[in-house]
Order: C-alpha cells, then sequence, then structure tokens
C-alpha cells in the first residue's frame, strides 16, 4: 500500500489502514526503542502508542505529510521515548513526590469515567471517540455510522454527550469528586 | 450571549468551538471568576479526556491483538535469517533446506511441493518481516525491504502448483543411518516388546489372513535405525518406543510384502534380509499414496 492509500484509509477511519501500518513497521520502529536501553515491552508499548498520535493527528484529515509515513513514525517514536526515558529518570531523582495524592484521586475520576464510557451503548461510544479522538467531521460520522444526514449526527452525539454527562454526574458524590 | 443558556451548554459549546469570538471572550474572561463555570469547564473536560483515553487505549487494545513473530532474528544477517526460519519450522526437513538454497525449480516438484506447501503457510511470509531490523533506524532503506518481499508471490505461484498434491510432512530429525557391514549377534540384547494391537489389524490385507511374522524391537546402539528378518521375525533395531509405528504386510503375487510406517514415512521391508540393513525411506510418490490409501481402509 502506497503512503497517499494509507492516509487516504486513515482519513476515512478504516482501521485495517492502522493494522497494516502496525505489521509492517513493528521491527524497525521496536528496535529504535530495544537500541536504546528499551524492553520489548516498553517498544511495543511507545510504538503503539506512537501510531496511535499518528492515527489521530491523520484521521482529522489536518496531517499534511511533507515526509514518508516511516520517518514520521519514526520521530515520534523517538520523542515518546526520549520522554519516556524523562520520566523514568525523574521517578529515580525524586521518589519523594508531592503530587501523588491529588494524582491518585485524578486516577479514581478516570477510572469512573472510563466505566461510564465503556456502559455506553456502541454507538454512543463511537460517535463520541469519532467526534472528540479521531476529530471526524460530523459529515464523516454520518456516513461511517449510516446516519442520514450531518444533522442527525449531530443530534446522535449531543445525546450521548448528555447521556455520558449524566451518568458520571451520577457517580460523583460531591465528597468524592467536586472541591 | 444567550443568558438563559446555562453553564453546562456554555462550556459544551465552548469546549465544542460552537461560541461566536465574542461568545468566546466573554466565556474566557468570565472562568476567571465564576467558580461555579470553572468547575463545570473542569468537569467536562474530564469528560472529554475520559472519551479521548477510552479510544486511545481501544486502538491500542486492536494492536496488541495483531500477532507478530517473536523477535528470533533481531541481530542476525539475511542469510542466517532465512536459514533459521527454514531449520526452525516444524515439518520441513533437510532435503527441503537444499533444494531450497539452490533455487526452486518448478519442474523438480513432485516430493518436495508438498513440503513447499506446507512452508509457505508456516514460514515463508514471515521472512520478510524478520528481515526488517537489518534495516533498523533507517526509515528510508524501506525499499530493500519492498524488494525483498516480493520474493513472497514467487513462492506462491511454486505453492499455487503443487496445490493437488497431498501435503506431508517430512520431519528433519530423521536418525541417518550407520551402514554395518557385520552383524554381531552379541550386541544384541533381544527384547520381547508387546505389539501394538493395532498392527494385527494392519496385517489383514487382502483376505484377512493373520499375520505370519512377528516383531520384536531392539535397542542397539550400533543400529540405530535398522531391520532385519529373523526366523521368520522381525526384529526393528534402534529406538522404535518413542513413537508409534505401524507394519504393513501386503499379500502380492510374489509372496508377502511388508512395509514399516514410522514418523510419516514408508520404508520398505525385505524380508529376505537376515542382517541388520538401515532403513530406506520409500521416496516414490505413487508407491507412497497407494500405501497411505491402503493404511486409511484399515483405520
Amino acid at each position: 500500500m502506497k503512503d497517499s492509500e494509507v492516509l487516504d484509509k486513515i482519513s476515512k477511519g478504516d482501521e485495517s489502514a492502522l493494522d497494516y501500518l502496525y505489521k509492517k513497521y513493528y521491527r524497525m520502529m521496536t528496535n529504535l526503542v530495544i537500541k536504546n536501553n528499551g524492553t520489548e515491552q516498553e517498544a511495543k508499548d511507545i510504538y503503539q502508542d506512537a501510531l496511535v498520535v499518528f492515527w489521530q493527528k491523520a484521521a482529522s484529515g489536518n496531517l499534511v505529510l511533507t515526509s514518508k509515513i516511516s520517518t514520521f513514525l519514526y520521530s515520534i517514536c523517538l520523542n515518546l521515548w526520549r520522554k519516556e526515558l524523562e520520566r523514568k529518570s525523574r521517578l529515580v531523582h525524586d521518589q519523594k513526590d508531592g503530587a501523588e495524592y491529588s494524582g491518585h484521586e485524578q486516577e479514581e475520576k478516570a477510572k469512573i469515567i472510563h466505566e461510564c464510557i465503556n456502559g455506553m451503548g456502541e454507538t454512543c461510544r463511537k460517535i463520541l471517540s469519532y467526534h472528540y479522538f479521531d476529530g471526524l467531521s460530523m459529515t464523516d460520522i454520518a456516513e461511517k455510522l449510516g446516519y442520514a444526514n450531518t444533522d442527525t449526527a449531530k443530534t446522535k452525539k449531543y445525546k450521548c454527550k448528555q447521556k455520558l454527562y449524566q451518568l458520571v454526574k451520577s457517580k460523583y458524590s460531591k465528597s468524592d469528586f467536586l472541591d | 450571549m444567550n443568558k438563559n443558556l446555562t453553564n453546562e451548554e456554555f462550556v459544551n459549546r465552548y469546549l465544542d468551538n460552537e461560541l461566536s469570538e465574542i461568545e468566546r471572550l466573554d466565556f474566557e474572561n468570565k472562568i476567571l471568576h465564576d467558580s461555579e463555570l470553572r468547575e463545570e469547564y473542569n468537569f467536562q473536560k474530564d469528560l472529554i479526556e475520559g472519551i479521548k483515553e477510552t479510544r486511545r487505549l481501544e486502538l491500542k487494545s486492536r494492536l496488541s491483538n495483531i500477532p507478530i513473530n517473536t523477535p528470533l532474528y533481531q541481530t542476525i544477517g539475511f542469510k542466517a535469517v532465512a536459514i533459521a526460519s527454514i531449520t526452525a519450522s516444524v515439518g520441513i526437513g533437510a532435503y527441503y533446506l537444499f533444494s531450497n538454497t539452490n533455487d526452486i525449480q518448478l519442474s523438480d516438484i513432485d516430493l518436495n511441493s508438498n513440503q513447499l506447501t506446507l512452508t509457505e503457510e508456516v514460514d515463508i511470509p514471515k521472512i520478510p518481516e524478520a528481515i526488517t531490523p537489518i534495516f533498523k533506524e533507517e526509515p528510508k532503506k524501506e525499499v530493500v525491504m519492498d524488494v525483498i518481499s516480493q520474493e513472497k508471490p514467487k513462492t506462491e505461484a511454486v505453492a499455487k502448483n503443487t496445490e493437488a498434491v497431498e501435503p506431508k510432512i517430512i520431519h528433519p530429525n530423521v536418525i541417518q543411518p550407520d551402514i554395518v557391514e557385520t552383524f554381531e549377534e552379541e550386541d544384541v540384547t533381544p527384547k520381547e516388546i508387546n505389539i501394538d494391537p493395532q498392527i494385527n489389524n494392519l496385517d489383514e490385507i487382502k483376505e484377512n489372513v493373520e499375520s505370519t511374522v512377528e516383531i520384536s524391537t531392539v535397542k542397539d546402539k550400533r543400529n540405530k535405525f535398522h531391520y532385519k528378518f529373523f526366523e521368520n521375525k522381525l526384529y526393528l533395531l534402534g529406538n522404535f518406543n518413542d513413537m508409534p509405528y505401524e507394519i504393513i504386510e501386503l499379500n502380492t503375487s510374489k509372496g508377502k510384502s511388508y512395509f514399516l510406517f514410522y514418523n510419516n514415512s514408508f520404508y520398505k521391508l525385505n524380508s529376505e534380509q537376515v542382517k541388520p540393513a538401515p532403513l530406506v525411506k520409500i521416496e516414490n510418490d505413487s508407491l507412497v499414496n497407494e500405501l497411505k490409501i491402503i493404511q486409511s481402509n484399515q483405520k
């Protein structure tokens, strides 16, 4: 598959293009991490993160690629791995991190939200993901989910967001979430 | 701005980029002083972050489920990679390795072809993948990889031509017999082994005649994969206890013929053979197929 074909597929939200890229560059990208003091697992993790970043950029259709996909992916991997190495060295240097408690609280919140999202129907999950993460236009979303028109998709998205809003609100009690 | 807009709606529109320029500025000014609005904003921001994170995890888990070959050959050169992957594959004989390194000939298919079919399924597609580490850190060399992966269709073509042939696994670890000129009886410590009851069935081929031959397996250091007939008794010399074997007895116009089926291969047993002789695999395809038919009829 040519780079342009891959990008075209991703911009339409075709996840098989992601699978294709994953397999194609797996060795190359994971080796970059492994050669730089990373484990196989870390390498895999970084590479997956990099691909997801790439996906997000490409899916929105706003990505103008001036290099090959492989080169671009390579630089994302490199950046992510550098950040990870920095994070790891910070972790070693200042073990007693004061932000630990608030970090924990944030994690709890995220967990509740995550559960609520997974508790919603597939359509809602998709529509919200496509809108907020993939950055697909409402026209694309309507097409992808088989809605008659953009307005239907917009209404649906609004309702789904409302639903999630209510769901999460109900799970939080004032004491453990709101200041 | 519409005064009736709730905080929830106000934040929602702000985050979805649905406010006009004036409304946006108004929002950003208001949020500095209005703690409730700030609270609402943080709440919705968390929701969106949650949506993004869930999607991120979903995509990652999708990727995690894609099988990737184990990194067997990270630092080895191409030739080594090719050889390693060939020898590592199950059911590919040394014979294949030989024929593979000497260019596959379409005309020379018969026996090898079976292995090629298997190879195509098991191994060949992996090779281009395994090659990628050699060009690590050099995305530009993609061209080279593409060239190598073009080998794949070629092998496919070979495999296609051989689809009609029934696949047969030939195990690489066939013990190569040492040819022994003299047989020393004292080396042999005959040991009676209970014969697999199956063999009795197999003996009845055409006329339901009871087998006339008795079988014994003998562990023998010198004769690792040999046989002999002695006083109307068949001795299998070597380690025959690890894997099941079958003896096929055929009544033919010229008398009885015996065959050994062991480790997915057939071996001819000559009943005139009194001295230990190495077991020689039958390579004749039509004979092998006939024996397979006989064998399956017995089961």
